[in-house]
C-alpha cells in the first residue's frame, strides 16, 4: 500500500485505513448482491429534461 | 427584511438599490470582525453597481425582484476579477478572468454582489473552521459553528449582511449551515443549476442553490439561478400533498427537540390540508455508505495533481483526501451501481408520497472544536452524524429544502428537511412558504 501511495506517510496509512476499511464494508454488504444488469449510469439522467438544462450553458 | 419587501420598498421609492448596499455593507462592518462571515468585500464595486441600478430603475428598466438586492457569492464561485479562493492555501491568489454562470445569471437579474463569502476549506467539511481563512462563527451564539461547508453564506443571511447567499451542496452543504444558522436554504435536483465556474468536490454529487431568509427568497432566487433552461416555478397547491413521514432512520439518532419540532412542522402541513402518513424509507445507510466512497475517490481524484503540497491542507481535509487515495477503483464503480438501483428505490417510494419530512440535521450547532455527540447515549462523529440526514439525498439527486421549524430550550434554530422527485421544486417552495407562516407563529 505505501508503494501505491508513496507520499502518504505509512503512519497515516494505518491511522486511515480502518476508517476506510469500515465505509467499504458497509458498502460491499449491499454492492455483493448486484447482478450484471445493475449498471454505473455515465450521465446521471435522472430525467429527461435534463438535455434541456445542458443546451441552457 | 426579505427580498420581496425590498423589492416593494424600492418601486414605491421608499428606498434606493445604494442605500440598500450600504445598509449591508454597514452591517458587514460591524459584525463581520467577529463573525468572519465574508473573505472578500467589494464595497465599492458594489455601491457602483448600485448606482447604476437606480440610474435604470429612474430610467424604467425594471429587471425584476431581484433588481437591487444585495447578494454575496460562496467563495469556490469564481467572480470575475474578484480573487477566488475556495476556502484554500492551494486558490489564496487565483483572480478568475469568469464569472460562473450563476454569477452572470444573478448578475443579469439585477443583483448587486457585495463580496465571497468564506467556507469550509474547499467545501471539504461541515464545520467551516478554516485553519487558513479563520473560523467562521454562529451568530446565535459565537462559541458555536454555523455549519458548513457553506458557513459563511449562512451567517451572512441570517445576520443581514446580504439578503441572499449562494451556497454549494456535495453532503449538506447548503441545508447543514441553513438548519444551524436559522435561514432557508435549497439543495436544487442536480443538473439544474448550471455548476460551470464551481470548484468541484465530488463531480456526480454537487449542486449549487440559494441562502435566503425565507422561501418565497428562495423562489425568487432559484428561478435566476436556474435560468431559463428550466420550466418556469409555479405555485402548486397544498392542499392533498401527500407527505411521508419516515417510521425509520431518520428519527433514530437525533435529538429529542429536533424530533419534535419536525413532527409539529408535520402537523402544521396536516392543518393546511396535507395528508401524512407514515413511510419506511429504503436502504438509508447504503445509500449514505456510497455516498461516502463515490465523495471520497472524485474529492481525491480532482486534488491529485495537488498531492505533493500536503502541507498547503488542513489536517481534517488532508486525511480526507489520503482516505480517497485508498479507495479501490472496483469499489467506486460498484458504489455508482448500487446508486442507481437505490434511486429506482426511491422512485418506487415517491409513487406514494409527494415529499418526505426529515430534521434538516440531527442536532442544532455544536460548539466550534466538538468532535462528537451524544445521541440517544451513544457518542457518534459531529461530521459523520451532522451529514446522515442530508448525504443521502445528494447521491439520489433529489431536490430538498431546508427551513427552520423552531428552536432548541438553547434558543439554537432546528431545521426541517422536505425532499420531492427530482425537478419537483415548485412542490417544496409551495408547500415551504405555506409552512413558514403557520410555524412562525
Amino acid at each position: 500500500m505505501g508503494d501505491v501511495n508513496p507520499d502518504i506517510p505509512r503512519e497515516e496509512i494505518e491511522r486511515l485505513q480502518p476508517v476506510v476499511d469500515a465505509v467499504l464494508a458497509e458498502l460491499r454488504q449491499r454492492t455483493g448482491r448486484l447482478t450484471p444488469q445493475d449498471v454505473m449510469s455515465l450521465t446521471y439522467d435522472l430525467d429527461p429534461r435534463l438535455p434541456e438544462v445542458e443546451a441552457d450553458r | 427584511m426579505t427580498i420581496r419587501e425590498a423589492a416593494a420598498d424600492l418601486r414605491a421609492g421608499r428606498v434606493s438599490c445604494l442605500e440598500l448596499a450600504d445598509q449591508c455593507l454597514s452591517q458587514i462592518a460591524r459584525l463581520n470582525p467577529k463573525l468572519n462571515a465574508f473573505v472578500t468585500v467589494t464595497g465599492e464595486q458594489a455601491r457602483a453597481r448600485a448606482l447604476e441600478l437606480d440610474r435604470e430603475l429612474a430610467a424604467g428598466r425594471d429587471r425584476g425582484p431581484l433588481h437591487g438586492i444585495p447578494i454575496a457569492h460562496k467563495d469556490l464561485i469564481r467572480t470575475k476579477g474578484v480573487r477566488t479562493m475556495s476556502g484554500s492555501k492551494l486558490f489564496a491568489d487565483f483572480v478568475p478572468g469568469s464569472d460562473a454562470a450563476v454569477v452572470k445569471k444573478l448578475d443579469a437579474a439585477g443583483a448587486v454582489m457585495l463580496g465571497k463569502t468564506g467556507l469550509h476549506e474547499l467545501a471539504y467539511g461541515i464545520t467551516s473552521d478554516n485553519p487558513h481563512f479563520g473560523t467562521i462563527r454562529n451568530p446565535r451564539d459565537a462559541e458555536r459553528s454555523p455549519g458548513g461547508s457553506s458557513g459563511g453564506s449562512g451567517v451572512a443571511v441570517a445576520t443581514g449582511m446580504a439578503y441572499m447567499a449562494t451556497g454549494t451542496d456535495t453532503g449538506g452543504s447548503i441545508r447543514i449551515p441553513a438548519s444551524f444558522c436559522g435561514v432557508v436554504g435549497l439543495k436544487p435536483t442536480y443538473g439544474v443549476v448550471d455548476l460551470s465556474g464551481i470548484q468541484p468536490l465530488g463531480f456526480s454529487l454537487d449542486h449549487a442553490g440559494p441562502l435566503t431568509r425565507t422561501v418565497a427568497d428562495a423562489r425568487v432566487t432559484f428561478e435566476a439561478m436556474a435560468g431559463a433552461g428550466r420550466r418556469r416555478a409555479a405555485p402548486v397547491d397544498v392542499r392533498n400533498i401527500r407527505i411521508g413521514l419516515p417510521e425509520n432512520f431518520y428519527f433514530d439518532r437525533a435529538s429529542g427537540e429536533v424530533k419534535d419540532a419536525v413532527r409539529l412542522a408535520a402537523r402544521e402541513a396536516e392543518r393546511l390540508g396535507a395528508r401524512v402518513t407514515q413511510v419506511q424509507v429504503p436502504d438509508m445507510d447504503g445509500l449514505n455508505a456510497a455516498g461516502r466512497v463515490i465523495l471520497l475517490a472524485e474529492a481525491s481524484a480532482l486534488y491529485e495533481p495537488y498531492r505533493a503540497r500536503r502541507g498547503d491542507f488542513g489536517s481534517d481535509v488532508l486525511a480526507l483526501l489520503d482516505q480517497g487515495r485508498l479507495v479501490p477503483a472496483t469499489d467506486y464503480v460498484n458504489a455508482q451501481r448500487l446508486r442507481r438501483t437505490l434511486v429506482d428505490d426511491f422512485r418506487a417510494l415517491f409513487s406514494e408520497i409527494d415529499c418526505l419530512f426529515t430534521p434538516a440535521t440531527p442536532i442544532t450547532a455544536p460548539r466550534i472544536g466538538q468532535m462528537q455527540v451524544e445521541l440517544d447515549g451513544e457518542l457518534v462523529d459531529t461530521r459523520i452524524a451532522t451529514t446522515r440526514l442530508s448525504r443521502g439525498i445528494n447521491v439520489l439527486g433529489f431536490p430538498s429544502l431546508a427551513m427552520p421549524c423552531g428552536e432548541s430550550s438553547e434558543g439554537l434554530p432546528i431545521g426541517l428537511q422536505i425532499v420531492a422527485r427530482p425537478f419537483e421544486e415548485d412542490l417544496l417552495l409551495s408547500l415551504g412558504e405555506a409552512l413558514e407562516a403557520g410555524l412562525a407563529r
